[in-house]
C-alpha cells in the first residue's frame, strides 16, 4: 500500500504541483518587484540616514530577474517597476547573450542603452505608477471662477465643465459659466466716478453675463506631494485652449440706496450683445481617489468689444429714444432717460478693445 | 495519501496561491500606495539661505511698482523658516494717473475727497514666518524629475512709502486755470510707516545648494489721503487726513534664486 500511494501522489496533484511551482515561482519575483516599486520611495534623504540609491534586490533561489544595481549617476532616476519594466520578466525566460560588462551594468551593443547584468533592457520611470487615471474617462465639474485682474470690472460666478480624457494626457471639453456678479469694481464706481468724476471707456468695462466654450486640455506633467508629511496626494498640470462665445454688456449705473429724498435703483445695463471669445488657461488637477478631483486653474478670458450699439440702440437712436429704430430696445433701459443719456454718453465715443478677464477657479469634479 | 511532502504541498499551495496575486496586486499599484515624496531628498533642516528675487506687481491701477529683494532664512526644520526680507525698488504712478488728472476738474471749489490707494512702495523690511507643508516631485516630459516644495509666508516690519495726492497741486491753481502746472506739479510725501505681507510661493529645488523660487506676497501698508479737498486751492486747502483711510494691497510676484548655505 504504502509504495501504491508513493507513486500515486505525483500522478493525483499533477495540477496542484505544477500550479504550487508556479506560485512559487512568480510569488518572490513579484515581490521583488514590488520592493523595487519602492526602493526609491525608501531612500532617506542625503544628510539624514543614507545615500539615495537603489539597493539591489537579492537574488532568490528562483530563477528570477533582481533588480538593477544602483545608478551612481542620476539617483532619482530609480527603478518605479512600469509595464515595460523587464526586471520582472517570466522567471521561465530564457536568458539573452551575454554583453560586454562595463561600469554600472552593460551595454547593449546596438543601442547603447545600458543594461541590467541579465542583459536585458531597464526601463526606470522617475515617477512610480499612476494610482489614478484619467484615460478613457469622462469628468463632470462644477467651476467657480473669480477674476483676479479686475481693475475696472469684476466677476464671480458659477459653470460646468464637462471633460473627456481620450488619453492620459490630452482631454478635450466644453463648458459654461454664468457670472451671477458681473459689475463695475469698486475702484470704477468709488474711486473714478465719485471723486474724480470719470468713467472708463465703455469697451474697457465691458462685463461678462455668461460664456460658453469648447477647449482642448494638454497635461505633460504628473507629480505627486506630501502634505504635512502625512498624506500622499497625485497631481497633474494642464494647460488648456479654446473658443466660445459671450453674452456681454456694459453697466449703466450703479447701484443707489433708498434715502429720504429719494428712491433708490439697482445697477443698471445695457446689452451689447454676443461677442465671440478665447482663452487660455494653466491649472493643477489634486487627485481625491479615483473619482474625485480638486482643480485649481487661472483662466484668461479673451474677448473683444467695440461699444456702437447698447440695447440695440445706436448713437442716433440714443439722441432720441423716443423716434428710435425698430432695433433699438427702449423698454430694456430701466429708466428711459438717465440710461439713456449715461447710454449715450457711452456710445457718443465708439471704443474697442480687447480685454484680458484672468480669472482663478477653483471647481470640484468627478471622473466616471 | 497523507505522506509529510503531500501535507506540506497541500499547506503551502494555498498559502502561495494567496500570497502570488497579492504580490502582483501590490506590484500592479492597486495595493500599495507609492511613496516616492515620503522621503525628500533635498534638506533644509537646519541650514541658512539667501535668496535674491526680481519682483513687480500685478494689479495695477494708480501705482506700479517692480524692484528686487532680498530674503535671508534661517531653516528650523523641512517646514518652518524664518525669513528676514529687504526689499527696494521703483513704485510709480501708472498712465491712469496722468489720464486722470487731464480730464479731473481742477478749478472746483467743492471740498472733496482725493483718491485712495495712490501711495507707492519705495522699500520694506520685514520679518516673518515660513512655512512649507507641501514637499512633492513632479516629472517634465516623463523623465526629468524635479522636486519642489510649496509654501506659505507671513511677515510684519517696515516700509517706506510715497503717498501721492491724485487730484491735489501744490500750488493753488491761477484764477481761470484748469490744470496743474508741471511744476511744483501735484502734491506727495514720502513717509515711514508700518508693512505686513501674506503669500505664498514654489520652491523647484535645481541641486543640494541652488533652487528656484516664485512667490506672491501681498505687502499691505496703511493708506493715507485728504478729504475736504479744495482742488482750486488745494494747497491753501488742503483738507484733512481721512480717519479710515483703510490698507493699501500691493500684490507682488517674486520671481528669485535661492542659496541654500549647508
Amino acid at each position: 500500500m504504502e509504495k501504491a500511494t508513493t507513486r500515486k501522489a505525483p500522478a493525483r496533484f499533477p495540477a496542484l504541483g505544477a500550479l504550487a511551482a508556479w506560485a512559487l515561482l512568480c510569488a518572490p519575483a513579484s515581490i521583488a518587484r514590488a520592493q523595487d516599486l519602492g526602493a526609491e520611495e525608501g531612500t532617506p534623504a542625503p544628510g539624514t540616514t543614507a545615500p539615495e540609491k537603489i539597493a539591489p534586490a537579492p537574488k532568490p533561489a528562483a530563477p528570477i530577474e533582481p533588480a538593477e544595481p544602483a545608478a551612481p549617476a542620476e539617483p532619482s532616476a530609480a527603478p518605479a517597476a512600469g509595464p515595460t519594466d523587464e526586471a520582472a520578466a517570466p522567471a521561465a525566460a530564457p536568458e539573452p547573450a551575454p554583453v560586454a560588462p562595463v561600469r554600472g551594468g552593460s551595454l547593449d551593443p546596438l543601442s547603447g542603452v545600458r543594461l541590467g547584468p541579465s542583459g536585458r533592457h531597464q526601463i526606470a520611470h522617475v515617477i512610480a505608477r499612476r494610482m489614478e487615471r484619467g484615460a478613457g474617462k469622462h469628468e463632470l465639474a462644477v467651476t467657480m471662477p473669480v477674476q483676479v485682474n479686475g481693475k475696472f470690472t469684476e466677476h464671480l460666478g458659477n459653470g460646468l465643465e464637462y471633460r473627456f480624457h481620450f488619453r492620459e494626457p490630452i482631454a478635450i471639453g466644453a463648458g459654461g459659466t454664468y457670472f451671477w456678479r458681473g459689475v463695475e469694481s469698486g475702484f470704477t464706481e468709488d474711486e473714478l466716478i465719485n471723486k474724480a468724476k470719470q468713467q472708463p471707456y465703455a469697451a474697457d468695462a465691458v462685463l461678462l453675463q455668461w460664456e460658453g466654450h469648447a477647449g482642448i486640455e494638454l497635461a505633460p506633467i504628473y507629480g505627486k506631494f506630501t502634505l504635512v508629511d502625512a498624506k500622499v496626494m497625485q497631481f497633474g498640470m494642464y494647460l488648456g485652449t479654446g473658443i466660445g462665445a459671450a453674452q456681454t454688456r456694459v453697466q449703466l449705473r450703479p447701484e443707489q440706496a433708498s434715502t429720504t429724498t429719494g428712491g433708490g435703483h439697482p445697477r443698471t445695463y445695457g446689452d451689447t450683445g454676443l461677442r465671440p471669445t478665447g482663452y487660455f488657461d494653466i491649472g493643477m488637477r489634486l487627485f481625491m481617489g479615483q473619482r474625485f478631483a480638486l482643480n485649481l486653474e487661472v483662466r484668461d478670458f479673451i474677448y473683444s468689444d467695440q461699444v456702437t450699439q447698447i440695447n440695440g440702440c445706436n448713437a442716433q437712436d440714443l439722441k432720441n429714444l423716443d423716434a428710435a429704430g425698430a432695433n433699438c430696445r427702449v423698454k430694456d433701459f430701466l429708466d428711459k432717460s438717465a440710461d439713456g443719456a449715461i447710454a449715450q454718453d457711452l456710445v457718443k465715443e465708439p471704443s474697442s478693445s480687447v480685454l484680458h478677464n484672468v480669472s482663478f477657479i477653483g471647481s470640484l469634479s468627478v471622473l466616471f | 495519501m497523507s505522506s509529510p511532502r503531500f501535507r506540506a504541498a497541500l499547506l503551502l499551495a494555498p498559502a502561495v496561491l494567496l500570497l502570488a496575486p497579492a504580490a502582483r496586486a501590490a506590484d500592479e499599484g492597486f495595493m500599495q500606495r507609492p511613496t516616492t515624496v515620503q522621503h525628500r531628498r533635498h534638506a533644509l533642516s537646519s541650514t541658512n539661505e539667501l535668496a535674491a528675487f526680481f519682483d513687480f506687481s500685478v494689479k495695477n491701477k494708480l501705482t506700479e511698482h517692480f524692484g528686487g529683494t532680498l530674503v535671508y532664512s534661517r531653516n528650523f526644520g523641512e517646514q518652518l523658516a524664518l525669513e528676514l526680507l529687504a526689499g527696494g525698488g521703483a513704485g510709480r504712478l501708472t498712465g491712469l494717473v496722468g489720464s486722470i488728472r487731464d480730464q479731473a476738474k481742477l478749478s472746483s471749489a467743492t471740498p472733496q475727497a482725493d483718491l485712495e490707494d495712490a501711495g507707492a512702495l519705495v522699500a520694506t523690511g520685514q520679518l516673518g514666518l515660513r512655512w512649507a507643508p507641501v514637499y512633492g516631485k513632479l516629472n517634465l516630459s516623463a523623465e526629468i524629475p524635479v522636486h519642489f516644495n510649496f509654501y506659505l509666508a507671513a511677515g510684519a516690519g517696515a516700509a517706506y512709502v510715497q503717498y501721492n495726492s491724485i487730484l491735489a497741486c501744490k500750488a493753488d491753481l491761477a484764477p481761470g486755470a484748469s490744470k496743474c502746472p508741471a511744476s511744483p506739479g501735484f502734491q506727495s510725501s514720502n513717509a515711514p510707516t508700518m508693512a505686513f505681507n501674506v503669500g505664498g510661493g514654489f520652491r523647484f529645488f535645481l541641486t543640494e545648494s541652488l533652487s528656484a523660487r516664485a512667490e506672491v506676497r501681498d505687502v499691505m501698508f496703511p493708506d493715507k489721503f485728504n478729504t475736504g479737498v479744495i482742488l482750486k486751492s488745494a494747497a491753501s486747502n488742503p483738507g484733512t487726513a481721512a480717519p479710515s483711510p483703510g490698507i493699501t494691497h500691493i500684490p507682488l510676484i517674486f520671481l528669485g534664486f535661492a542659496w541654500v548655505i549647508h
